[in-house]
């Protein structure tokens, strides 16, 4: 991390704005604004694309230039997300998913030294 | 008569307090799971303990933080970091939409503060409330709830915070924090709409691994909303 305080805190102050305003936008917004046809549909979806255009890329990072073989699947960082997906999806546990997507993060990861 | 009614109106509000305290209990280890991650990601990207204190108090969205703290040494700028904490802090402009019909009445800065701390758990309480028709004293319930789940997830995190002193592991622990993140993806994946959503979403994100302002990311939301629209759209238009 090379940032220095200034900016730690600037930013927190500006994440601190982000959550205010994302958790009370509509109830400050009178009854007619509230989202409705379109742009309620649009803001339901938003989320599911948010979080994987912002996780997709960190966890594609180490295998993103390598040749599309079998061996993508040990990259530690795609392992653990396939896995925890699939826990997740199949047991519905989500502390569960992770413990395992991080037991196999850090396995891998130990075994590819 | 007058003031049994309003003492009457406290002890409601009490038991629908505890009530709501009661219902996210279910939910507490799952937040402390994510609250423990969360503490140990921000001190392993390198985050001193007044920051990581400061982003666990004050801006109080596992989200968030766990969407910037990758981008840490990254040289990305504080309105690129700020962006992306936005987009992926949209769910809880949903929220905030289906928490309005429940907190109009309410004077603006008790309305401001229970819409603060409102995050998942306490609104799938109040949600099941709701769909139970058991719905009284709601404020008190939502914020019975709250509390709760705030002082679980502060007081996990830092522990976590604390747990990363004497974790041996590097910076590659962070990673943790982000498959908790993506953890909260998975579950949104219902119905044609979104996996056209998802799919959209990773295609672009991926084709735009290396455009400048993260704006492989932003578009990445905007074309995964498009295509679920399009899908949405396409299944609605034709005859069941």
């Amino acid at each position: 991390m090379t940032e220095g305080p200034a900016f730690i805190w600037g930013l927190i102050a500006l994440l601190t704005i982000v959550s205010l305003v994302a958790r009370n936008l509509f109830l400050v917004l009178p009854p007619a604004w509230q989202p409705r046809g379109r742009v309620a549909e649009a803001l339901r979806y938003a989320p599911l694309s948010a979080l994987l255009a912002i996780t997709v890329p960190e966890i594609l990072r180490d295998v993103r230039l390598a040749p599309l073989t079998p061996d993508l699947l040990l990259d530690p960082r795609l392992a653990a997300a396939v896995l925890l997906a699939l826990v997740l999806r199949f047991s519905r546990r989500p502390v569960l998913a992770l413990a395992l997507g991080g037991a196999a993060f850090f396995g891998l990861g130990a075994w590819g030294e | 008569m007058r003031k049994i009614t309003t003492r009457s109106r406290h002890r409601t509000r009490e038991i629908q307090f505890v009530a709501g305290a009661r219902a996210v209990l279910v939910a507490l280890p799952g937040i402390a799971v994510w609250g423990l991650v969360t503490g140990v990601a921000m001190m392993k990207v390198g985050l001193e303990l007044w920051p990581a204190l400061g982003m666990t108090f004050i801006v109080y969205s596992g989200t968030s933080q766990l969407a910037v703290l990758p981008m840490l040494g990254s040289s990305a700028g504080l309105l690129t970091m700020t962006a992306a904490a936005a987009v992926a802090s949209l769910r809880f402009l949903v929220y905030s939409a289906v928490l309005s019909r429940h907190l109009r009445r309410v004077p603006l800065a008790l309305r401001l503060g229970t819409g603060f701390l409102t995050i998942d758990a306490p609104l799938a309480a109040l949600m099941h409330r709701q769909q139970a028709g058991r719905l009284v004293q709601r404020v008190a319930y939502l914020n019975g709830a709250n509390i709760v789940t705030a002082l679980t997830w502060c007081t996990s995190s830092i522990l976590g915070i604390a747990l990363a002193a004497v974790l041996p592991m590097g910076p590659e622990l962070a990673y943790l924090g982000l498959l908790a993140l993506f953890a909260l993806a998975v579950p949104l994946l219902q119905g044609r709409p979104a996996w056209a959503a998802a799919a959209a979403s990773v295609a672009v994100a991926i084709a735009g691994f290396d455009w400048p302002h993260r704006l492989g990311t932003f578009g990445a939301v905007l074309g995964g909303v498009a295509a679920a629209l399009w899908v949405g759209q396409r299944s609605r238009g034709r005859p069941s």
